[in-house]
């Protein structure tokens, strides 16, 4: 002070004096030198202003902007032609801009903002007439990001009242609206949940009331005809005769019903176990001819048969396939009036299954209606007045035996009147066609590489995948029905998964096919991130499931067969996929960190210094793959990092991406630092914005170049 | 002798009530599931009683598929054949069944199948025959 005062000959300042009574005061003071010619500085002159209401006011407008800094929702204020006057620091979250970026622009520049029925116009003019809006908005961030927003913008006055400009607060109600939509989406799915159980509810009520009265119409003959007998109400011994043979045909149409219905009850409780044994096709087509071509010639069909060619093997129960194909042609026969039946069977080797097809040209059934008719109680004439019989048990029965034998079942109808087709699958035998497999279940093949493990019941195709597999670094194992594919996942934990979906499986099995499996998988928090592969014959069957299901993740679905090598780019890009790309981001601006964040993939983790001595420090204690260096940092910048890491050779291998607003070097040792001898290369941080992708790329590319 | 209408399409057990009515009952015997023959018959007025079966899925009347029900009710709408007795035999025979057939097709009666006492039949037949 007393410097100032001699050589400027003044001094001005705040001080905090001291009143008599001990309080303290704020005091602005201001003290010059007097001087007169003769004498130089004679006196001095002070004069002091009490300043402490002042500095109160200060305090508070500096408490409150701390406020408005400080609170979570984004503040904006504007002039009244739209541009912004001040932007908090909420506001700098929420949308990614700095408060300098941003200030003296339009805010539609900067947020360009969705409001529900309205358009901005409207809303500035409502603004204008009625000094505020209140309303929920879409608005969208710097990257492009939907925010939902709750916003209230009100008109700012002076004094007089008169308009200044515009101020808004805008919350982000992102999150509740994304709760408030997956309360929909529950709400919705507990809804179809539940109707989907009073349907089967009221199936199973039908079903009843069906079953009760196919078992009463042949009890009605039985008790009739017996009645008659012991009343000897007959007219003579051959009349009698008849009656017997009356009441036996009833009891035996009784007792396929009551099959039927056994039958189903086994499949539903599990209990229904098959004797599986090698069945040559042509052979068992002829057994199945020989047993019902009476009953089409009956009606005049034309009866055809198309057997494969040369010897063809499948894996079933005997007795259960016949039973699945009279069934099928039973249906056939009772649904066409005229035209003809077609069964045939044909050899998919690739895919590992035989299809048998059965078609005719009868009745056809409606095409909303075809979708339920496997379910058990169904008939496409639900009515009490049901024109054909039946329990209809004989498609549920049948869709459960196939689907027990490892292959799938579909009918097709182009609607009423049109005939209908219906398709199934049994996986081949391959142990008849002679080969032999040195594949055993649950062995890891292989010394090193991710372990995949393949769930299928083609025992050639999993040889094949064990040999390609471990020749190109897997590791391999493989299990023939989904629920050993369970208790191998447990004890094995494998890094991928190949499944199939249609697996032959015990009655008793709780995870029957692949899709149960992929389902258990998805289910277990400790394997739900194992990437899993679909591979199989029945790709269309597959999506379906999965779009019927409430799951929302997406495996592969690949089609059988395979094209070896796209398999092993599928592969190999979960190698890539299970090593994480550690990156050490150094940059002033938290923006950058934040926008990383969001563009690169989850296998990228992000560590973060704000400075060049945060970096040096965090490279000296941690392992990364790649440094991401800002140049114009506070304290230690860029080049200076550049200099420990290359010159002091801290690290002189960790690949660097430069991403800087400045990259043209200013002196002769910064280009020389920035050069590609050192390793370096630089990304300018416009062209961040516009193409993330290739940053994902000179990351991809630095990392590889590192590792030759 | 009543002339009784069986409508029945089950052909065993359109055959057990031909010669249970006729041959126990005495009764002369119509069994049939042809629509129009079953409204012809009706219309004659020679029909004393009528036997019905609800599901009829091969019946028609003017090109129009009816059950047994429908058919009842066409029978009771009509003034100059609503006295007409009608007692349904149906193998539906749910907890409620009954209640909700005649409700809705006006019938006098409800049996269900298996008939297992025929004397019963005959019994509730001639009952409705007296009362008419």
């Amino acid at each position: 002070m007393w410097e100032s005062i001699l050589t400027k000959g003044y001094w001005s300042g705040e001080i905090i004096n001291k009143k008599k009574n001990g309080e303290f005061y704020f005091a602005f003071l201001s003290i010059a030198s007097v001087k007169d010619e003769l004498h130089g500085v004679t006196y001095y002159l002070g004069i002091q202003s009490d300043i402490t209401e002042k500095k109160k006011i200060e305090e508070q407008i500096r408490y409150q902007a701390n406020l408005l800094e400080n609170v979570n929702d984004a503040i904006i204020a504007a002039d009244l032609n739209y541009r912004i006057t001040s932007w908090n620091k909420a506001a700098e979250r929420m949308y990614g801009y700095k408060s300098e970026e941003v200030i003296g622009k339009e805010i539609s520049e900067v947020v360009p903002v969705e409001f529900p029925n309205i358009s901005r116009d409207e809303v500035r003019k409502m603004i204008l007439e009625k000094g505020f809006w209140k309303g929920e908005a879409i608005h969208y961030n710097r990257f492009g990001e939907k925010i939902y927003v709750s916003s209230s913008i009100t008109i700012v006055r002076d004094s007089q009242g008169n308009p200044i400009g515009t101020v808004g607060i805008n919350r982000d109600i992102t999150e509740q609206k994304k709760a408030e939509e997956k309360l929909k989406l529950y709400a919705e799915q507990l809804e179809i949940a539940n109707a989907q159980l009073q349907e089967l509810n009221k199936l199973k009520s039908e079903f009843l009331a069906n079953t009760s009265h196919e078992l009463r119409t042949p009890l009605n003959s039985i008790i009739g005809f017996l009645n008659l007998i012991k009343e000897g109400l007959y007219e003579n011994q051959e009349e009698m005769l008849k009656f017997v043979d009356n009441a036996l045909m009833s009891a035996k149409h009784l007792l396929n019903i009551i099959n039927d219905i056994l039958d189903i009850a086994k499949i539903e409780a599990g209990k229904l176990e098959l004797n599986i044994e090698d069945i040559e096709v042509s052979e068992l087509l002829y057994e199945v001819w020989t047993l019902s071509h009476v009953q089409a010639e009956q009606k005049k069909l034309e009866y055809k048969f198309i057997y494969p060619e040369g010897k063809v093997f499948v894996k079933g129960d005997r007795n259960r396939l016949k039973q699945i194909l009279l069934n099928l042609i039973g249906n056939s026969i009772k649904f066409t009036h005229k035209g003809g039946i077609t069964v045939k069977a044909e050899v998919f080797e690739e895919k590992g299954f035989c299809q048998f097809t059965v078609s005719d040209t009868g009745i056809g059934i409606a095409k909303e209606k075809q979708a339920k008719l496997f379910q058990k109680f169904v008939q496409a004439d639900g009515t009490t007045t049901r024109k054909y019989g039946g329990t209809g048990l004989g498609l549920a029965i049948t869709k459960g035996l196939v689907e027990l034998m490892g292959g799938i079942i579909d009918l097709y109808s182009e609607g009423e009147g049109k005939g209908t087709t219906v398709i199934f699958t049994i996986p081949l035998s391959r142990i008849s066609y002679g080969e032999k497999f040195e594949i055993e279940q649950g062995k890891i093949y292989g010394d090193s590489g991710l372990l995949i493990l393949a769930v299928d019941d083609d025992a050639r195709f999993a040889n094949f995948l064990k040999t390609f597999l471990v020749k190109n670094s897997f590791r391999f194992a493989w299990a023939d029905n989904a629920e050993d594919g369970w208790n191998y996942i447990l004890k094995l934990k494998p890094d991928v998964l190949i499944i199939d979906y249609a697996i032959p499986y015990k009655a008793s099995a709780l995870i029957k096919n692949g899709f149960d499996l992929v389902l258990k998988v998805y289910d277990t928090p400790e394997f739900q991130d194992t990437p899993v592969i679909i591979l199989t014959g029945h790709p269309q069957k597959v999506r379906e499931l999965l779009k019927l299901s409430f799951i929302n993740f997406q495996p592969n679905v690949l089609e059988k067969p395979i094209e070896p090598n796209y398999l092993l780019n599928l592969l190999r890009q979960y190698v890539k996929e299970k090593d994480e790309v550690n990156i050490l981001l150094a940059d002033d601006d938290v923006n950058i960190e934040l926008y990383l964040r969001k563009i690169l993939p989850d296998i990228y983790k992000i560590d973060y210094a704000k400075n060049g001595r945060e970096a040096i420090e965090k490279i000296k204690v941690n392992n990364y793959d790649i440094l991401l260096l800002d140049l114009m940092m506070p304290e230690v910048n860029g080049y200076d990092v550049i200099r420990e890491l290359r010159l002091n050779k801290l690290a002189p291998e960790l690949p660097i991406l430069v991403i800087t607003n400045f990259p043209d070097p200013a002196t002769d040792e910064e280009r020389d630092l920035l050069s590609k001898s050192m390793g370096i290369i630089v990304l300018d941080k416009s062209e961040l914005n516009l193409d993330p992708a290739k940053l994902i790329d000179l990351i991809n590319k630095q990392i590889k170049t590192k590792q030759k | 002798m009543p002339h009784i209408l069986v409508v029945e399409d089950d052909v065993m057990t359109a055959q057990l009530f031909e010669i249970i009515l006729k041959r126990k009952g005495g009764f002369e015997v119509t069994v049939t599931d042809d629509g129009e023959k079953i409204m012809e018959l009706i219309k004659s007025g020679g029909v004393d009683l009528v036997i019905m079966d609800v599901s009829l899925p091969g019946t028609f009347v003017d090109g129009v598929q009816v059950d047994g029900l429908k058919l009842t009710r066409m029978i009771k709408e009509n003034e100059t054949t609503a006295r007409i007795p009608v007692i349904l035999a149906t193998a539906h025979a749910m907890r409620g069944d009954a209640e909700r057939f005649l409700e809705e097709s006006k019938a006098d009666d409800y049996i269900a199948k298996p008939i297992s006492d025929h004397n019963f039949l005959i019994q509730k037949i001639k009952e409705h025959l007296k009362s008419e």
